[in-house]
């Protein structure tokens, strides 16, 4: 028994002083060299596409996720970042701050594969450039165009998901209004990070004749506050369901029927319709909500090769055509070799496909996600929404 | 005899409610056990579609985006360091108070200010002042600092109680026959307490483990397993997560039965020597 | 006589490591937030100006301060509940059975849950509480109700249920722990002396175990107000109360507003603890 004892002690107290040490010589980490840390969100940083990456290159990519594009900046002042999901008005805002590096666009020899809606911002010639951050517009750093804040890897127009089992709709058509309709009470559930979700908002506001803002996506102060006070008193009459910010949450939400209508994204359309529940992606009457997001090396990146590696290898294709599979467009035109071609005319084409083709969506590009210039009253204002 | 009668209907109503919130507190996560064998097609709801180990056969394998074992791994052994010291300095801590030294009063409420100040707090705080000092954050250092400040009050008060009820005569009588006060601790005092000194290394192991808002400020890269449960939660919400959790619960149990197991064997045996 | 001296100088030996971390690790953080709080401008910058503008800020913004005493009377509701139940529970466990081995068993059977991750138990409810969840399905099942009742899961009523569920048993924990101190004796006696159940209990028993009772509380309240997991999940990301509003205004990468609402919630927490600790000295604990 004694010797149990004094076994036990002399284990703690040799355990406290190794602690450290154990601790500090690694414990389950991954190869110091050839890693790339990614600050990306749960629609993109998906394993099929990371497992390949790691595959052909041998860099273990090692993602941090976060829903909010803000707190992924933001990341870099804290903690070692070399790759950053984000969008054009995003990464214009981290580069004033000094978070990003330009990128050479002769490093990417697939850039002349982009889409024109993002290499020049519009479709067509004539096509609308919509209000907001239009990324053809504001990723290039210089006139010669040799320099970009991001690259575009994918995109989308935005409108509304609903359940069409309990929605009726004509067409398929659905005015942003209708996440406002009394009829839905209850089962509504809208975005719950603020830029986008008061974006949103007042799109349906708008539709609804409640407000007419000059530059929707830059909203002023007094308009801001409307549009919270709309929100609040809808809250007061339990109109909202609850509020989403990863799409797994609406996926649950909607797949659980808790939730009829939402400003969804097309992976909870394409993953609820999957589970057996008619879900379906509206045509948005009065024009959609346009995003691209891409990739941004961050000013202290450790490892420049590597990003490189990385924006060449979603430019190549493959992950490309893994986002079409849950419903993004890929920037770049390569996506075809790794895409079924009956995808391709479904994804692409419109074929049995909600919305119709790649060129209906971009011809009818309402607005683009933006960061607004006083996002800091957006938050304000926003978490005022959440805590009433 | 109408108070008996009324003891007999209190002690009928407080069983009744006892039990019903025995079920309440048990029912939930009994119902996470049994969805967790939901087959393949299971939602987080029932119906189960099914049983299957479909889930645990998908916590198993890993993937980038969800891979729990190196998590589990690195809050295990951050809970066992965390433990360990929170032994050595809650023992330390509490025989100092026994000291009375000037400012002990002071000292006990610093100790506490641990237990009351929010986890968000204390991790948000510290995550600027490693911003300004410019440390890295990591798992096994800065996490480390922080779990230690949460799990030492509770293992300190641990230790303070037993020391209370500690008959003090026992050194004394060692003292006395001409030991030093190091030797009478080791060989007198420290066997006696050693059942509390094990609760206090229950405490700081189940605390660590189970710590989120610490941690979630200031893990850095790498994630502990109540951080990853929280980032799968961020995606789809499959039972997975239900399987995840029975498995951590499981884990837990079997912690904290060792530990317990240890505390009663050891207070037997003190017992038994003293008899 | 004991193995340490009183007053002397090995104590402050000893004292100093637990002392040394829990002022660099929870002191410097609290003040550091204290002084970010008051910092002007808008860079991350040890330079910046000292003003109280954004607590004014704060102040001036009448939703946040009813988010303040909505949070209050939240923590208060949780603590009159759980407080009650728990005490209930408590005197079921220690005074009511008699059989040492069933008190264990049912002691175990309540701690167990304990020793499972507080994040993963407050998840658990959300199928429970939800439209297609158990409860509702046992409720339609029964014919109580036709339609799923909603306001289960994603409102404040839900959160009170997950959050009941929770901490209950860190009121009765120590209420437990008192009532044991009670030997059975003093009931008997004070009965023989024609003092009724009711009295018994009014004036004897429930005074011995009041410091039980609000070492629960304070726990029950520490443990609520910092909740801001259980409040975001079963809340469904709709509900914010101080603790979460921390998060949100840190996610939103403003490190000033975010500190302010710390702030308050500290001083709330310490305001609490105060109170508490004028009621009852736990460092008498187990003497």
């Amino acid at each position: 028994m004694p010797i149990k004892r004094r076994h036990l002690l002399a284990a703690a107290g040799a355990s406290t002083l190794a602690a450290p040490f154990v601790l500090s010589s690694g414990g389950p980490s991954f190869a110091q060299d050839k890693q790339l840390n990614l600050a990306g969100a749960s629609y993109d940083m998906r394993d099929a596409i990371l497992q390949e990456f790691a595959k052909r290159t041998n860099i273990t990519p090692r993602p941090w996720v976060s829903p909010s594009t803000q707190a992924r900046v933001d990341r870099i002042r804290t903690a070692p970042v070399d790759i950053i999901t984000v969008d054009a008005p995003f990464a214009a805002y981290a580069m004033n701050e000094k978070l990003l590096q330009p990128i050479d666009i002769s490093r990417l020899p697939n850039w002349s594969k982009l889409h024109p809606l993002l290499k020049d911002g519009r479709a067509t010639p004539t096509a609308p450039l919509g209000f907001g951050a239009n990324p053809g517009r504001m990723m290039y750093l210089d006139e010669a165009r040799t320099k970009a804040s991001f690259v575009p890897a994918f995109f989308q127009m935005d409108s509304i998901g609903y359940n069409a089992g309990k929605i009726p709709t004509e067409n398929n058509t659905l005015s942003w209004g209708e996440l406002f309709n009394p009829k839905w009470r209850g089962k509504v559930a809208l975005y719950g990070i603020d830029w986008l979700g008061m974006l949103d908002a007042a799109m349906g506001m708008r539709a609804l004749g409640l407000i007419n803002p000059p530059d929707i996506s830059n909203l002023s102060e007094k308009e801001v506050d409307t549009v919270v006070a709309f929100l609040k008193d809808k809250k007061k009459e339990g109109h909202f369901r609850a509020m989403w910010k990863a799409y797994g949450e609406l996926v649950n939400l909607m797949a659980s029927e808790e939730v009829w209508i939402a400003d969804a994204w097309w992976p909870v359309v394409v993953e609820v319709a999957g589970k057996g529940i008619p879900m379906h992606y509206a045509v948005a009457k009065e024009g959609y909500r346009a995003w691209c997001n891409g990739y941004g090396i961050a000013a202290n990146a450790k490892n420049l090769d590597a990003c490189y590696e990385w924006l060449n290898f979603w430019m190549e294709g493959f992950p490309g055509a893994r986002q079409s599979e849950i419903g993004y467009f890929s920037t770049a035109n390569t996506y075809e070799k790794y895409l079924d071609p009956k995808l391709v005319t479904e994804v692409y084409g419109g074929v049995g496909r909600d919305g119709g083709s790649l060129e209906d969506r971009a011809n009818r590009v309402f607005v683009w996600n933006t960061r607004p210039k006083n996002l800091e009253y957006y938050t304000e204002k926003w978490n005022e929404f959440l805590a009433a | 005899m109408g108070w008996k009668i009324r003891l007999n209907i209190t002690g009928w109503i407080l069983g009744v409610l006892t039990l019903i919130f025995l079920a309440y507190q048990w029912l939930p996560i009994f119902t996470l056990g049994v969805l967790s064998f939901s087959g393949p097609t299971g939602g987080t709801t029932f119906p189960m579609n099914g049983t299957s180990f479909h889930w645990y056969e998908q916590v198993w394998r890993a993937t980038v985006m969800s891979d729990f074992k190196p998590p589990l791994l690195r809050s295990s052994i951050l809970a066992l360091a965390c433990s360990a010291t929170t032994i050595v300095l809650s023992v330390m801590a509490a025989q100092a108070m026994r000291g009375e030294f000037r400012g002990h009063n002071w000292f006990f409420y610093l100790l506490l200010l641990g237990i009351m100040a929010p986890g968000i707090l204390v991790g948000f705080g510290f995550a600027i002042l490693m911003r300004l000092l410019g440390v890295d954050l990591a798992w096994d250092t800065t996490t480390f600092l922080v779990h230690v400040s949460w799990t030492l009050p509770f293992g300190f008060l641990t230790m303070l109680a037993v020391f209370n009820r500690f008959d003090k005569r026992l050194e004394e009588a060692a003292l006395t026959l001409g030991a030093s006060r190091l030797t009478t601790f080791r060989r007198i005092t420290l066997p006696l307490i050693l059942p509390g000194v094990m609760g206090a290394g229950l405490f700081g192991f189940s605390l660590s483990y189970d710590e989120y808002p610490r941690s979630m400020f200031t893990t850095g890269p790498d994630l502990t397993l109540p951080l990853a449960v929280m980032a799968q939660l961020d995606r789809q919400l499959t039972p997975e997560i239900y399987a995840i959790g029975t498995t951590t619960t499981f884990f837990s149990l079997i912690a904290v039965t060792i530990f317990t197991f240890a505390f009663w064997a050891m207070r037997r045996s003190v017992d038994g020597r003293r008899t | 006589m004991s193995t340490i001296r009183v007053r002397s100088a090995a104590s402050y030996w000893l004292a100093l490591p637990a002392a040394a971390w829990m002022l660099g690790v929870v002191v410097v953080p609290i003040v550091l937030l204290a002084w970010v709080s008051l910092w002007g401008g808008r860079a991350f910058s040890t330079a910046s100006p000292i003003t109280f503008d954004n607590y004014t800020k704060f102040f001036a913004n009448k939703t946040y301060v009813g988010l303040v005493f909505s949070t209050v009377v939240h923590t208060a509701t949780l603590m009159l509940i759980t407080g009650v139940l728990g005490y209930c529970i408590a005197y079921f466990l220690v005074v009511k059975i008699r059989r040492p081995g069933w008190r264990l068993a049912l002691f175990l059977a309540f701690v167990i849950p304990f020793w499972t991750s507080t994040l993963i138990r407050a998840i658990a409810w959300v199928p429970f509480l939800g439209v297609n969840g158990v409860i509702n399905q046992t409720l339609m099942f029964a014919g109580a109700t036709h339609s799923p009742i909603e306001a289960f899961l994603y409102s404040r009523t839900g959160i009170t249920m997950a959050q009941v569920s929770l901490y209950t048993m860190m009121a009765a924990g120590p209420v437990v722990y008192m009532l044991n101190a009670i030997p059975p004796q003093l009931r008997e006696a004070a009965m023989t002396l024609k003092a009724t159940p009711f009295i018994v209990f009014r004036r004897i028993i429930f005074p011995l175990t009041l410091p039980g009772v609000v070492i629960g509380q304070v726990l029950v309240f520490l443990n609520v107000m910092a909740d801001f997991a259980t409040v975001a999940t079963i809340g469904g990301n709709k509900h914010a109360l101080l603790s979460n509003l921390v998060l949100l205004f840190y996610e939103g990468s403003q490190i000033r507003a975010a500190s302010v609402v710390a702030v308050l919630l500290m001083l709330c927490m310490l305001a609490g603890v105060i109170v508490a600790l004028r009621v009852v000295d736990i460092r008498r604990l187990g003497a």
